[in-house]
């Protein structure tokens, strides 16, 4: 049975198999069972990417991993109702970026930031010291773009996580924030609040019921494979914030690469948003490492490449432990979003 | 009951995959889970990949109430 056979909520029930032992952050080879996969006898990577919907059926969509050459799904900017508001130049990027890393790494993208603004910053320890800095102006690209999602699981409990649209009806989240074995499996609603800002909802929200991931998530539970999608029931609220684009990248173009991250940290005032940045520190066949500082709350947040005004998504952020790690996008992860941004 | 992180969800809660005797488990800490290390309270952020924990106790929910880093 393909992995990456489509998963939907609603039909979609966990197989009794022997989930294997997860991998720990960083982890040689990607995961356990390494480049073969993990699951069940038998069982190929490609069958881990299979697309699952929460409606039932599947979309079985599949490939090879290895990414050869880059795929890349642009960016749409929306187009808001209400007039974005003026930016505030004071973020200072070089505090970003001095964690560990040279100053001369500096470059335009980083400096033409105007758009964050540190505010009341307090010094705490995340991945060394935390220089996350709120967003104080979510109305306007990307931030608005990325989403505060308001969970609620079949045992009742509620959760909290980041996602980001990336087509007029789809939102992009962790697997782990779509179906979660902990809590009884595939959520029952998920309120999406695009540009969320303290009490504020610029944007209003929407809810979401139905849901997509893969096999190697909901029935493997396999951390290469954690990654999700919210099919919204119109697309009004999408082509209003507009949406990121996404990448596959090689190898080559991650290693190092400066990469962008903002989500709704747990541990800061409900509802609003942090941003850090910083480089990739190491790249498996199917996860990004970096020190980026992140904290519960931001599973599901993107992690992407701002290179000559256009902003690429190459990961999902799922995982803490210092290293953080995103479930990079590969070429089946890059197809199965094109499928649920297409649905 | 005694085990080991194997990873760390950034969901708000935490969700962690521990090792289990079937393999793993993924189990969620509710919103106020009280998590100590020598005794002392440390926050959710602090938990890894690789930590040895005791389950200390949890709610009727199956979520993890009190934990211990060991």
């Amino acid at each position: 049975m393909s992995k990456h056979q489509a998963s939907e909520s609603g039909t979609e029930a966990p197989t009794g198999g022997n989930p294997k032992p997860g991998c720990g952050c960083g982890g040689a080879g990607g995961g356990a069972g390494g480049a073969g996969g993990t699951g069940g006898a038998g069982e190929s990577v490609t069958a881990s990417h299979a697309a699952i919907s929460s409606e039932g059926g599947g979309e079985g969509i599949g490939g090879e991993a290895t990414v050869l050459a880059d795929q890349v799904a642009e960016s749409f900017e929306g187009s808001p109702r209400q007039g974005e508001l003026e930016n505030v130049a004071e973020f200072d990027p070089q505090r970003a970026l001095n964690e560990g890393m040279p100053t001369s790494i500096l470059t335009d993208e980083l400096l033409g930031l105007g758009e964050c603004r540190p505010e009341g910053y307090q010094p705490e320890t995340v991945c060394g010291s935390d220089d996350r800095t709120k967003v104080a102006n979510t109305t306007v690209a990307p931030w608005r773009w990325i989403c505060k999602l308001v969970i609620t699981f079949p045992n009742g409990a509620s959760g909290g996580c980041t996602g980001w649209f990336i087509g007029p009806k789809a939102v992009m989240t962790a697997g782990h924030c779509v179906y979660s074995k902990a809590n009884g499996g595939w959520a029952r609603r998920i309120e999406v609040i695009p540009g969320m800002n303290g009490t504020a909802r610029p944007y209003g929200s929407m809810v979401g019921t139905s849901f997509r991931s893969v096999r190697g998530w909901t029935q493997n539970s396999d951390p290469n494979f954690d990654y999700g999608c919210i099919i919204l029931p119109n697309a009004s609220l999408g082509n209003q914030v507009g949406y990121f684009g996404f990448a596959s990248l090689t190898d080559a173009s991650l290693n190092s690469l400066l990469v962008n991250n903002s989500g709704y940290s747990g541990d800061k005032p409900f509802g609003t948003q942090w941003f850090n940045a910083g480089r990739v520190t190491n790249v498996t066949a199917r996860k990004i490492y970096y020190m980026l500082d992140t904290y519960g709350g931001q599973s599901g947040s993107p992690t992407w490449r701002f290179l000559n005004g256009q902003r690429h998504a190459v990961g999902i952020h799922a995982y803490g432990g210092c290293p953080n790690s995103s479930t990079r996008i590969v070429s089946q992860v890059f197809n199965n979003m094109m499928s649920w941004r297409n649905s | 009951m005694e085990t080991t992180i194997l990873n760390v969800m950034e969901s708000w809660p935490l969700q962690i995959s521990i090792q289990a005797p079937g393999g793993q488990e993924t189990v969620a800490l509710s919103e106020h889970a009280r998590i100590r290390q020598a005794g002392v309270l440390i926050d959710p952020g602090s938990l890894r990949s690789g930590q040895r924990i005791r389950i200390v106790s949890r709610n009727s929910r199956g979520e993890i109430v009190e934990l211990e880093v060991i």
